[in-house]
This record gives C-alpha cells, structure tokens and sequence, in this order.
C-alpha cells in the first residue's frame, strides 16, 4: 500500500489538514500528494508546470477532488482527466461540502467514481474516509 | 275603402248595368212588339175601313154583285180582327169598340141599301127608292167617315203609345247609364289618387330607410292595402332596425374584447417579465444556497474537526469543564450544520420541479415505519397504518413530508413507554384527509399557529432534538400540492396531523 500514492485535491488547508487527520486515524499511510486548486492538479496529474520533472509512470491510486476550487474548478479537472487517456480510468471520488443533486449529477456524469459529502461531525468524516480508504486502495483492483 | 272592394266594385257596376240594361230592353221591347203588333191591326182596320168604303162606293155606282160580297168578306175578317184585341188603354178600346158598332151598324146600312136595291120589291116606287138609297147613302158615308177618323185616331194614338215606350227605354237606360257610370268613375278617379298618393309616400319612405335611417317610420294609416304594405314595411324597419341595433353592440363587444385582450397580453408581458425576474431571482437563490451549503458548512467542519483534535492530542492538558467546553464548541457547530441542512432542504421543496403521479401512501408508511423501528429496536411502538391509500402527487416530496411526519410522532412517543403511532385516511365534506396520529406527549393547542412556523418550536432542544424546521417543510410541501395541514392535540395527550392533497 506504501507505494500507492493518494492525490488529494483541496484548497481549503483546514480540509487538507482534517482529511489529512482522519486518513492517518484510519490507517491509511499512502504517500498523500496536495493539490491546492485544479491547475495544479492538473499539473501533477500531466506531469506538467511545477510537476514536469516527477515520474511519468506513477499514477495516483485514488484521486480525492473537491469541486468548489478558484482558478479551475473540480468538475473541471474532471472533465479533463476523463478527456485524456493516460487519467481516463483513473478512480475519483468526488470528497466535497455540497449536498447539491446538481453537483451530484453532473460529477456521476462526468465520470467520478463515488461521491462523498463531507459530514461537519469529524467522527462520522473519519469513518467515511475509513471506509473510502478500504475500498479505493484496499479492495478495488485498477485496470 | 280597401283597393279590392273598389276594384270589385268597378267591375261589379258595369255588369249588374248591362244586366239591368238588357233586361229592361228585353221588357220594353217584350211591351213594344204588342204595341208594334196593335199597330199594325190598327193599320189593317183602317185599311179594312177604307176597302169598306171603297165597296160600299162601288156598289153604290155599280150595283154589281162582287162588291156587296167583298163588302161582306172584309166585314167579316175586319169583325175578326177587331174581336181579336185587346188595348190596355181605355179610351183605344173605346174607339175600337165604337168602331165595332160604326162597322156593324154600316152594315146593317149596307144590307139595307142592298135590299133596297134588290129587285126583290119590283112594285117599289122607283122615287122613294131613289130617297130611301140618297139617305142610306148618306148614312153609310157619315159612318165610313167617321170609322175612318176613328181607326185614324187609334192608329195615331198606338204609333205615340210605341214612340212614348221606345222614349221611355231611352230615358231609362241613359238614366241608368248615367246614375253608375258618374258615381263610379268618381270613386275610380279617387281610388287612382289614393293609389298614387300612397306608392308615392311608400317610396319616399322606402327611399328614405333604403339610405340608411333605420329610425324612419312611413307611417301610412290608410284603411287598404297600401295601410297594410306600409305598416309591414315599417315593422320590417323595426326588425332591420333591432338586428342592426345588435350588431353595433356586436362590433362594440367585440371591440371591447380586444381592448381586454390587449390588457391581457400587456399583462401577460408584465407577468412574462416578473417571470423573468423571479427567474433571475430563483438562480441567484440557488446561487446563494449553494454558497450556504458549501462556504458556510466548511468553517464548521474545521470548528468541528479542530474541537475533535484538540480532545484527542490535547485532552489530557484540559480539566473536565475545559474538555465540556470543547464538546459543546462541537455539539454547537453540529447542530448548525443541520440547520443549514434544514433550510437548504426546505428552500427546495420550495423550487423543486414537481411531477402529479399516483403515490402509494400506505407503501410509504410502512417503509418509513420500517425504518425508524430498525433505527432504535429498543422502543416498543405499535404503527397502525391503512392499507390501499393513494394520492397523486410529488412522490419524493410526499415521502419527505411523510418522513417528517413520522419523525416527529417517533421522537415525540419517546418519552412514553410504550407508543402507538397510526397513519390512516377519513372523509370530511367528501374529502379525503389523511392523518398521522400519536399518542406522544402532545401540545398545548394555545400555541398551534408557531407550529408551523420556521424555527419555532414548543420543546427545548434539551427534551426534543430538531430545528424547527421540519412541519414548515411539510406544510410547504402539502401547499405546493394545493391542500391544506392542520394540527390537533393536547399536553401529554398526543397530536394529530391532518392533511388534504
């Protein structure tokens, strides 16, 4: 599991740093790469800007993506993974404040692979990023 | 006088005349060939007077046989014909009559001479016989004379009685003639005028109402026909004048459905505007809701978590008051973030589509009741729920207010031991209104109009958890339906929700 490396996408640091807390809290100990807005997801994710040096070969295992980002915005970065062969199977789980069905719709119809609210009670966050952790990077066999 | 009456009139007159004309010709002609046949007996006596004379002269000068013989055939044949008239005037009988005995007494004269003259008396004295003829010859002249003057009287006086009758036709026929022609042709003469007076007043009338003045009345009130075209042609006007009279209300009308269909239009494009507006507005809602949901639950998640953090790496440097403190910071934040849910939630059963299709509500019940009994297996609460009861409505906005509903008989039979909960449908006016009834802990009805209001509530967070929120949300949610909620109950006595759709 070491080597699987988890690209968490958040601009919010308190979100980065509670996600960061309730992955350790669950065990998962993946390498957790921070993106802070879409670009720099994007970034990383095409080896491109301040990630054109990093190993083309290693993709993350699971990408956790808010959608409510300045410059690009989740959906966004979405649309582009999936418009591109080498991200176009890539999981996304969708983590984000809004309880919108339109949010909700338009991620499934883009492609995500799950979408999770983020609950406010940071223990019922810790057991959803539990159980997330189990089935992205535990259970789930990528193509 | 009616113009068929006159017209039969016309046409009568004449014929009851030449009937009248023919029959007195008939007569009077029927009177005039007795008169004419008189006349000519008459004439024939006088001739026989003549022929009479005429022998008695021969025989006279002659003394021959066949003058005494035709002297006595004339005689004869004139006694015939005088026997066989008969005059209606008096004095022309008389005269017939005198000439009657003249003749019969000229006779006698006659034989007398005749005799006389017969040598039947050969010893006669031829001087006395001579005196004796000399004065029957006198005798007979004054007799033939005098028969002559009478037959020639007579004739005279039959030839004035024909000439008087054939005047008296005359003056009758012209009379009659007269007496009906003048008479009627006085009344034709004024039945032509009337006639033309009247065709002349109708077609100025018609004239007047053919150029358009529908008010115009010809008013004829002549006692004939022409009376009667008029008033037809005037009740005609009337009609004329009653359709033509709708037809401007007609035009009017339809004039003024324009002028309101152009205020409905104008009000249509005010409305098609507020449309607009409220549109703009709904996004700009939803726009600002999205922002509620995302930007203000964020911070909460960080109070929340950081709280949570705080307790776990940093709760052994904290008293029990301060660890208290920092739950409370957490139980704080939680409950906002489930108003915030609250209020998202009821804003969108506010501007949620809504579809009309038939809902199951006892399939809803039962898997809400299902629900809630395995959310807490612990509680003894008994559900009564109606079978078969359906509704058309908004599915997921009916099982919203029924999961309201139900949340609250659930959370408020929780103080009693043992709960009964039921969920079923009565008639009211014909109407169906469905019911949730508990047996809970109730309220005190002088405060049932804060029930539905947001935020209000009749129990402290302390007894009852819950925002207030929820009965807004279903009272919302039966009203989009178009029905009406209403609530019954008493302390420690439950309530019942009632609500129509």
């Amino acid at each position: 599991m070491k080597n699987k490396v988890i690209l968490l996408v958040e601009d919010n640091p308190d979100d980065v740093k509670l996600t960061m807390r309730a992955l350790k809290k669950s065990n998962v100990l993946n390498e957790v790469v921070v993106a802070q807005d879409g670009a720099e997801a994007l970034d990383y994710l095409f080896c491109a800007g301040k990630y054109s040096g990093r190993d083309k070969n290693v993709m993350p295992q699971v990408v956790l993506l808010d959608l409510k980002m300045p410059k690009v915005d989740g959906l966004e970065v979405l649309k582009r993974m999936r418009a591109d062969e080498r991200t176009r199977l890539l999981p996304v789980v969708v983590l984000t404040t809004s309880s919108e069905e339109k949010d909700r719709v338009s991620s499934y119809k883009l492609g995500a692979n799950s979408y999770v609210r983020k609950p406010v009670d940071f223990n019922q966050f810790v057991e959803a990023v539990q159980q997330l952790g189990l089935y992205w990077l535990v259970l789930n066999e990528t193509p | 006088m009616r113009i068929n009456t006159r017209l039969k009139l016309a046409v009568s007159v004449p014929v009851f005349m030449s009937l009248f004309v023919g029959l007195a010709l008939f007569f009077s002609y029927q009177a005039m060939e007795k008169d004419w046949k008189n006349g000519s007996l008459v004439r024939r006596i006088r001739s026989s007077v003549t022929e009479l004379n005429t022998f008695v002269q021969s025989y006279i000068h002659y003394h021959e046989e066949r003058p005494k013989r035709q002297f006595l055939v004339e005689y004869d044949s004139m006694t015939q014909l005088i026997a066989g008239i008969r005059l209606r005037n008096p004095e022309q009988q008389r005269l017939l009559d005198k000439i009657g005995l003249n003749s019969e007494s000229m006779k006698d004269l006659f034989l007398r001479l005749v005799s006389n003259y017969e040598p039947s008396d050969p010893a006669g004295n031829a001087e006395l016989l001579a005196k004796a003829e000399e004065r029957l010859e006198g005798q007979l002249l004054i007799r033939s004379r005098d028969m002559d003057a009478d037959a020639s009287r007579l004739r005279s006086m039959v030839d004035d009685d024909i000439r008087r009758a054939q005047t008296r036709t005359f003056t009758l026929i012209l009379f009659v003639v007269l007496f009906t022609t003048i008479p009627l042709t006085i009344v034709l003469i004024r039945t032509m005028k009337s006639i033309t007076t009247s065709l002349s007043t109708l077609r100025k009338g018609t004239e007047v109402i053919g150029s358009g003045n529908l008010g115009h009345r010809i008013g004829m009130t002549t006692p004939d026909e022409l009376g009667d075209l008029s008033d037809a042609v005037d009740h005609m006007t009337e009609q004329l004048q009653a359709v033509t009279v709708s037809k401007d209300e007609l035009q009017q009308e339809v004039e003024e459905r324009k002028r309101a269909e152009e205020e409905i239009k104008k009000l249509n494009d005010d409305l098609k505007h507020h449309v607009t507006q409220l549109e703009e507005a709904n996004k700009e809602l939803e726009a600002f809701s999205y922002s509620v949901s995302h930007d203000l639950r964020s911070p909460l998640r960080s109070i929340d978590g950081f709280s949570q953090a705080l307790l776990e790496d940093y709760g052994g440097k904290l008293d029990g008051e301060g660890r208290d403190y920092l739950q409370r910071v957490r139980a704080g934040s939680q409950r906002m973030a489930q108003l915030i849910d609250d209020l998202l939630n009821l804003s969108r059963v506010a501007r949620s589509e809504m579809s009309r299709v038939p809902v199951d509500l006892s399939k809803i019940a039962k898997d809400i009741a299902n629900g809630l009994r395995k959310s807490d297996q612990e509680r003894n609460v008994e559900f009564v729920i109606s079978g078969g009861l359906t509704a058309q409505g908004d599915e997921r906005l009916l099982r919203a207010a029924m999961e309201n509903l139900f949340s609250n008989a659930w959370k408020f039979t929780s103080i009693h031991p043992r709960g009964r909960i039921e969920f079923g449908m009565a008639r009211r006016d014909g109407q169906p209104v469905y019911f949730i009834k508990d047996d809970g802990v109730g309220f005190d009805m002088t405060y049932v109009g804060k029930l539905f209001g947001p935020f209000q509530r009749l129990h402290s967070p302390g007894d009852f958890p819950g925002t207030g929120i929820g009965l807004a949300t279903v009272q919302r949610i039966i009203h989009r339906h178009g029905g009406r909620i209403w609530i019954e109950g008493a302390v420690e006595k439950g309530a019942t929700v009632y609500f129509t759709l």
